[in-house]
């Protein structure tokens, strides 16, 4: 009752302020070691791209038996190989920069958000058959971004009307564009991760003057942090601000990302899980060795309310966003989230932690 | 009108003395300070400790002086008579002037009708001060013009477009180079784009006697606003980009206005999307015949050379973290780059050399540096 009398906004405020007090309290610097940088690549970086690739290879071979013979049980046989690779995918999403930024990948595996539905209108041309014709002949390579990767894929296995197409199509249209996507989503998770493995692991574990963009223990640090901040910022504002909107009567449960296929709150489980494990890589040692074990205990703790809050949320969350008390414990997360940002925001200063100054805010 | 409250609101000021951080202001005015323009010394802005100040500081990256800002800064001039302005970022309400490195700093009175853009610049002689703004009245880009002495405002001229951004003087100081973004904004509004549908940027050159329009730019490309200009001695502007399109979209940012036509200076493919449809900043280098741009959305900078001073040929990228400000150094082909991780960079490009400043620096590291660096080309 006393939240619904308080701005948000102040209660951010005043979190912010006591957190201010009760976490830098000796102004005393953080650091993150080498050793921490090169564990969390090792631990967390490389794991999560291996384990996005081999449930790629699942799905591209599911995807391949479906095409033999096409039928609804197998598609449906289908759906959890692609559930379990958007899983995946959603526990890697703690590292956005890096290889995945090359070749616009991030854009062909997931784009998503689409605001200006481009997935549907890119899908719509290409039943057209001369689109076909160019697709079997260049593949994806000249095909727009939204046609590229689990978006569109998501389509055609879960709405009725792209299953129906796939079944009937003698010319095996959708079985042909499924494996084309399938075939991409291996080529992309297969590049991501031998580029961190052959470049980007050295690049940041040993920073250096060369023509690397981590030149000071500084840009290391940076990054890692800048990469939980995005995914923190993504979660708050795309993937629970816009559906929950202002109020339970005006929910947009559609704008939930990969509602079709019921995965929103599997994925916001699993992004909730890597960012766990960045910050117990990164952290937690840190902290420790401060003499800050409290503090850390502290963000441990909040990371299990996160945890408990997502537990208790129903799935599929998408038939449940415009129920009163469903909409207001998806606030609450909400909420959580934002307070978890806030008390890694006060410690990044004393991380030496520059959150993109000029590349997120610049003029 | 009252001049800008630089004092903290009391119950902010309460908690900083509560937390034991007001120790910050003391480093309001720092030792003896050379002229701003003697060689070797630069200037930006950058935020630290939760504020944002003007920082001067020498060759080896000393902070010789910081001056409290009341909100983020943006662009700084220097003119030929040493003096020094640095305006506040969009909507910016306040502009900062020194008369030299230790004068007082003169706050200039902003009107809310006429709020910056963020870039000013001084008249050859500096007696005049030009600062980008929107009539918001008009809904209409304006230049002020403003006494660069007195800090009084003497007239408003049209900038010939929407959302002017940045503005520099021409090389032999009878124009005005504006940048025209394209984007309009309303104070009520914040920094909100209000007509990415409609946007029509150009680049406009105005006459300074009058503020008449001589010529302008424009490009078949809506959406890219044109944002950063840099002007050397044959009056060739290189302008930067910023993609206001979708995001999986991505354009050439860099542009070069040279005998009457406008241009695409065209990376490699990997290099264009590294850029990531963001450029923050354009400079030229001493002899006019380099050119780099600054991406921190895409962590690079792009060094371009001007062959016999006419021909475009792309030179070199590098890779910096969170790069943003630049300006030219010393010797020609020399870049000074800032970024925003607060490292500080020299880059010499005829040897492609990148090296650090920040040996023995004081504090500098714990800058976040801003967009610009003080440009070593007078306006």
């Amino acid at each position: 009752m006393l939240k619904k009398c308080i701005p948000s906004n102040l209660i951010q405020l005043i979190f912010a302020a006591l957190l201010w007090f009760i976490i830098i309290p000796s102004h005393a610097n953080l650091l993150v070691s080498n050793n921490e940088v090169a564990a969390w690549v090792d631990q967390y970086v490389l794991p999560s791209y291996q384990n996005l690739h081999q449930a790629n290879l699942l799905l591209q071979t599911h995807a391949g038996e479906l095409c033999a013979a096409p039928s609804l049980q197998q598609l449906n046989k289908t759906q959890p190989h692609f559930s379990k690779a958007l899983k995946a995918m959603a526990y890697s999403q703690a590292i956005d920069g890096g290889p995945m930024q090359d070749e616009l990948r991030n854009f062909q595996l997931y784009f998503w958000p689409d605001r200006n539905n481009l997935v549907n209108k890119q899908l719509a041309k290409l039943m057209d058959d001369s689109n076909l014709q160019g697709l079997k002949e260049q593949g994806l390579e000249h095909a727009s971004v939204a046609l590229a990767g689990y978006p569109a894929l998501e389509r055609l296995l879960f709405e009725p009307f792209y299953r129906q197409t796939i079944i009937k199509d003698q010319e095996k249209f959708g079985c042909y564009y499924m494996v084309t996507i399938t075939n991409n989503l291996v080529r992309l998770t297969a590049a991501i991760t031998e580029d961190w493995k052959a470049k980007w692991r050295a690049q940041l574990v040993g920073p250096s003057n060369s023509n690397s963009r981590f030149k000071k223990p500084a840009d290391q640090v940076s990054f890692i942090f800048s990469n939980i901040d995005v995914l923190l910022t993504k979660i708050i504002t795309k993937k629970l601000t816009k559906p929950l909107t202002s109020s339970v009567t005006k929910a947009k449960p559609k704008r939930l990302e990969s509602w079709r296929s019921s995965n929103s709150l599997i994925m916001l489980k699993a992004n909730a899980r890597g960012l766990t494990d960045s910050l117990k890589i990164t952290l937690k040692p840190a902290l420790i060795r401060a003499g800050e074990t409290s503090n850390w205990n502290q963000i441990s703790h909040h990371l299990s309310l996160i945890k408990q809050q997502l537990d208790q949320l129903p799935t599929p969350l998408v038939t449940h966003l415009n129920e009163p008390q469903h909409w207001l414990a998806v606030e609450e997360l909400r909420e959580q989230f934002i307070q978890l940002q806030v008390m890694l925001r006060a410690l990044y200063p004393r991380l030496n932690v520059h959150l993109g100054f000029n590349a997120y805010d610049g003029d | 009108m009252s001049p800008v409250d630089l004092t903290l609101p009391n119950s902010r000021r309460h908690f900083m003395r509560q937390v034991g951080i007001g120790m910050l202001f003391a480093l309001n005015s720092g030792p003896s300070v050379a002229k701003l323009n003697d060689k070797g010394y630069w200037a930006g802005t950058a935020k630290q400790g939760g504020f944002y100040w003007l920082i001067i500081f020498d060759a080896q990256g000393q902070v010789q002086r910081q001056i409290k800002l009341p909100s983020r800064g943006h662009g700084l001039q220097q003119s030929t008579k040493g003096q020094l302005v640095v305006c506040g970022r969009r909507p910016g309400v306040w502009m900062l002037l020194l008369q030299n490195s230790l004068a007082k700093p003169q706050w200039l009175e902003v009107t809310l009708s006429s709020p910056l853009s963020g870039h000013c610049c001084f008249s050859s002689n500096g007696e005049r001060l030009y600062s980008a703004e929107n009539n918001i009245q008009l809904a209409q880009g304006g230049i002020g013009v403003w006494d660069a002495q007195s800090g009084l405002r003497l007239n408003q001229w049209l900038s010939q477009g929407i959302g002017p951004h940045e503005v520099q003087l021409s090389h032999d100081g009878t124009h005005l180079w504006v940048a025209n973004g394209g984007i309009l904004t309303q104070p009520k509004h914040g920094r909100e784009k209000l007509n990415l549908a409609t946007m029509a940027p150009n680049i406009s050159y105005l006459r300074l006697s009058d503020g008449a329009l001589t010529q302008q730019y424009s490009i078949n490309e809506s959406q890219l606003s044109l944002r950063h200009i840099a002007v050397n001695s044959r009056n060739q502007v290189a302008v930067a980009c910023q993609y206001q399109g979708p995001a999986h979209v991505r354009k050439t940012l860099l542009l070069l206005i040279h005998g009457g036509h406008i241009n695409y200076l065209s990376c490699d493919p990997k290099t264009t999307l590294d850029l990531n449809n963001y450029l923050g900043s354009v400079a030229f280098d001493i002899s006019g015949e380099w050119l780099s741009a600054s991406s921190p959305r895409g962590h690079r900078v792009v060094v371009w050379r001007l062959a016999q001073g006419v021909e475009p040929i792309y030179h070199h990228t590098l890779a910096i973290t969170d790069a943003c400000g630049l300006s030219a150094s010393n010797g020609p082909g020399g870049f000074i780059i800032s970024t925003g991780t607060g490292h500080i960079y020299h880059y010499a490009a005829i040897t492609k050399t990148l090296s650090s400043m920040e040996a023995g620096a004081r504090s500098a590291n714990d800058f976040s540096w801003d967009n610009h660096l003080l440009p070593k080309q007078l306006c």
